[in-house]
């Protein structure tokens, strides 16, 4: 009969001896256990959590460091002239940050340019400033380095660029920059940046409610479970947990469309919220090239991709309604209508697979490969022809040719 | 006992209905139930003439509603329609279709239509089993007083679904993402080594997800069926411990080997043996009836020819398996084959050989022809067979440790029982794998974090 055969008695002889594992039916749960297996289980998620929550820290330690900073009441904060400071994240390596005499992430002095020298000021926000990468490794430093030795002069570099900084950041800070006399101003726009106040008051409408800045000091804890929120975030198992699972590209781009409006400048049409942001965007780089224009110093805009758009951009199959090259288009037509400078750096990345590797899985900064990356693009276009101090550096190609 | 038929069929109602909210969806699914059902009730009347007529329109409509690639896709209906769990259902109808004919079938007289539908629609074996046989979950389901549920059943159940919980959303999760991930490095990969390396990680990784998917799925539903008062039927047990690939089977989709050995390899074996009696080609008609069974078995699992040659590299892994036993039975003697079968070394090539074959027919099961042939190109012949030397060794090597320190633990005693198998053991084990599971749920659903300023 069906119910005696041989596989019948497999299931039979197979569930005996999972039960044999249960507890005996027989057994009583004593008082004792009654009380001991919950509080067993809370000791076990305390531990766990404690052990890895320490383990992690002592392998992915993580130093902030404030030293340089000083508090400016319109500002949010600026860097303290002639300081040095260091710093970790848990994904990078130590890095040392100085400061020149103007508060600038530079080597050279902010003073008088000296003879012979192009000087590049370099607005922008953590990106310019290259921030978790060292100064040798930084974007700006590898570009003038390469342009140093194809235009036989010396490059300065003054970075003006600030951690968290706005587009109406930048717009302030114009006349700083060529109060240094640069021959070429270089303005770093991450999409990022545009979740902040884009416009500067004196372009915005009095009417129109100015944007939060992301960056704002984190206020105080209000309560339990906003203390204990805050606590997880700043989990180091958390981040680790989040390092390794977001090294998954597909994961990491799935997780990151769930973003609504952060991630809507990946997606097409442009929804009227970004389209307001390109458009603030667009007259505030007008006001910008404008005074530069007026200066006569060249404006260079450079795009940096997020580490989402840079996966998408070296993948072969966006999801839909996703276009990776949307923001970089924007931002060029954006430099083109005011006669900027555009260096294109979604072409390159989009020819580098796993480009989202050029980035922390985490922070969303670039790490050094990553400014490898932007220091060739911006060398490249300083040399096309369109930047007049840079007119008779030979193209790299023709350079390598030497002898 | 009515109540607990009623607020079953409510719940399996219930889950049907996520999938589609369109009734009209439904209409193939219920006409193949009530198909079901009435060809039950002809059985059960004693219209056994009926019965292969019966068979072949139950065989045919499950061919035609799952979309077999060999049927022209112009016969095949247009609109949409629900056909989750159909391949388990047909099984379930064929068991009672096919028992309820046999001459002293212990099959209840009375199935009663919600009864009928309790059992084949049951929502925690919907989906992908176990299968169990009707009299099995009657035994419970019908029973004037439930199985008990208390604190012994209760917090194995828990136990279960947590266990489940850990292996379908994050070692089967993580192990995909390895597997992507591979896939999409491999053509990327610069020097012979790595590409062997990733490939062989690509190839032997999908067992073992497929395990923690399937297996995890079926300890959930054992749990949740547990809640309510029904006993499921086991579907694995530690298959990759096998030795060989006919204990792999009889330890993999227990409930699928069993239903066919029952339905499909005993009743050839029977006919076969009918047909030509001689004793001395029994052994042989075995390993026919095996490859038949197993390559319904590849069949069954899908509807294009990839899975027509994974019943074939299943058919042959179990028929050559039987037949070496055959053979080394004869050549070195019954006593001399069963002690080499309690050599270790043996027994580590025999469980990294039957780990391969499995990894290797899995290939027909995840891929295609198009995936495998330009695998096969881009790596080439002498890569390939380095990637299988390497799949056979490095599945040995890690079978035989993990089995050696599975021992080593459960040599560890508290109050005269495995230390591991211990309540206190449990409860750690299973709260660590609650809170990983948790955090990694709540780590994929929720976006990574925006670009913070921390440092500079």
């Amino acid at each position: 009969m069906v119910t005696t055969s041989a596989s019948g008695r497999v299931i039979e002889r197979l569930e005996r001896a999972i039960a044999e594992l249960s507890l005996p039916k027989t057994a009583r749960l004593s008082k004792r256990d009654l009380l001991l297996l919950p509080l067993l289980s809370l000791l076990t998620v305390l531990v766990l959590l404690g052990v890895s929550e320490a383990v992690t820290r002592l392998l992915w330690p993580t130093e902030y460091s404030q030293a340089c900073i000083v508090p400016d009441p319109l500002e949010g904060y600026r860097f303290k002239p002639n300081c040095s400071a260091r710093g970790k994240i848990a994904e990078g390596s130590w890095i040392t940050y100085h400061y020149n005499e103007c508060g600038y992430r530079s080597e050279g002095s902010c003073g008088a340019k000296p003879p012979g020298t192009i000087r590049i000021a370099i607005l922008g926000s953590s990106m310019s400033q290259a921030l978790h990468v060292s100064y040798d490794d930084a974007f700006f430093s590898r570009a003038a380095a390469s342009l140093t030795r194809f235009c036989a002069r010396r490059i300065d570099v003054q970075n003006l660029g600030v951690p968290g900084s706005s587009p109406a950041y930048a717009d302030r800070h114009v006349q700083e920059a060529l109060a240094l006399n640069p021959d070429v101003v270089l303005y770093l726009v991450v999409p990022y940046d545009l979740n902040q106040q884009v416009l500067p008051k004196g372009l915005a409408d009095p009417a129109a409610p100015v944007l939060a800045a992301s960056s704002a000091p984190m206020q105080p804890a209000a309560s339990t479970l906003n203390r204990l929120e805050h606590l997880v975030i700043q989990s180091r198992t958390l981040l680790v947990a989040q390092h390794f699972v977001f090294e998954n590209t597909e994961t990491y781009i799935r997780a990151y469309l769930m973003y609504g409006d952060k991630a809507d400048y990946l997606r097409q049409p442009f929804t009227p919220a970004w389209q307001r942001r390109f458009a603030d965007l667009d007259l505030t780089i007008g006001d910008i090239a404008d005074r530069l224009h007026h200066a006569g110093v060249p404006l260079v805009i450079l795009a940096v991709p997020s580490r989402a758009e840079a996966a998408l951009l070296s993948s072969s199959q966006p999801p839909a309604h996703v276009d990776p090259f949307a923001f970089g288009r924007a931002i060029q037509a954006i430099a083109s209508r005011h006669g900027a400078g555009y260096v294109d750096l979604m072409g390159p990345i989009s020819r580098i697979p796993n480009a989202e590797n050029l980035f922390y899985p985490v922070d969303g900064h670039v790490t050094p490969e990553g400014h490898k990356v932007i220091a060739q693009a911006l060398a490249q276009k300083l040399q096309d022809g369109s930047v007049p101090a840079f007119s008779h550096c030979a193209p790299p190609q023709s350079a390598e040719r030497r002898p | 006992m009515a109540w607990r038929q009623f607020v079953l069929l409510a719940a399996s109602i219930g889950f049907l209905a996520f999938f589609s909210h369109r009734p009209a969806a439904f209409v193939p699914l219920a006409a193949f139930l009530l198909f079901g059902f009435l060809s039950l009730r002809l059985m059960q009347a004693g219209a056994t003439r009926l019965f292969v007529p019966l068979l072949i329109v139950a065989i045919v409509s499950f061919i035609w509603l799952k979309k077999y690639a060999f049927i022209p896709s112009s016969l095949f209906l247009h609109a949409t329609y629900v056909s989750l769990g159909l391949s388990y259902i047909f099984f379930r109808v064929l068991h009672l279709v096919i028992d309820a004919r046999a001459p002293h079938s212990t099959l209840s007289p009375k199935i009663s239509f919600v009864s009928y539908l309790n059992y084949t629609l049951n929502f925690t074996t919907l989906v992908s089993g176990p299968i169990q046989r009707y009299n099995h979950f009657a035994s419970m389901q019908l029973a004037p007083e439930p199985l008990p549920l208390d604190i012994f059943s209760a917090a194995p159940a828990l136990e279960r679904i947590i266990v489940g919980f850990f292996k379908v959303n994050v070692l089967s999760l993580f192990m995909l993402m390895i597997q992507t991930s591979c896939l999409n490095s491999l053509t990327a990969a610069p020097t012979i080594n790595e590409r062997v390396f990733t490939a062989v990680t690509i190839v032997a990784i999908y067992p073992l997800y497929i395990y923690c998917n399937f297996s995890g799925y079926i300890d959930i539903v054992i749990g949740v069926a547990r809640f309510l008062r029904l006993q499921l039927p086991e579907n694995f047990n530690r298959p990759f411990s096998s030795q060989n690939y006919l204990v792999f089977w009889s330890r993999w989709h227990i409930t699928l080997s069993s239903w066919l050995q029952t339905y499909v390899f005993f009743p050839l074996m029977l006919k076969s043996i009918r047909r030509w009696p001689s004793s001395a080609l029994q052994p042989y008609l075995n390993i026919f009836a095996l490859f038949v069974t197993f390559l319904l078995v590849g069949v069954w699992h899908g509807q294009t020819s990839a899975f027509v040659f994974f019943g074939v590299l299943l058919g042959l892994g179990v028929s050559a398996t039987k037949l070496y036993q055959v053979l080394m039975a004869k050549c070195i003697g019954p006593e001399r084959y069963a002690a080499l079968g309690r050599s270790s070394l043996y027994n580590t090539a025999a469980r990294g050989l039957t780990y391969s074959w499995g990894a290797l027919t899995l290939l027909w099961f995840w891929s295609n022809w198009t995936q495998l042939a330009s695998l096969a190109r881009f790596l080439g012949s002498r890569q390939i067979a380095l990637l299988w030397i390497a799949i056979f060794l490095g599945s040995s090597l890690t079978l035989a440790l993990w089995e050696a320190g599975r021992e080593w633990l459960l040599s560890f005693q508290f109050e005269n029982q495995p230390a591991l198998s211990s309540r206190y053991v449990r409860t750690v084990w299973a709260t660590v794998l609650l809170v990983i599971s948790i955090a990694t749920i709540a780590l994929l659903n929720a976006p990574p974090p925006d670009i913070v300023y921390k440092t500079f």
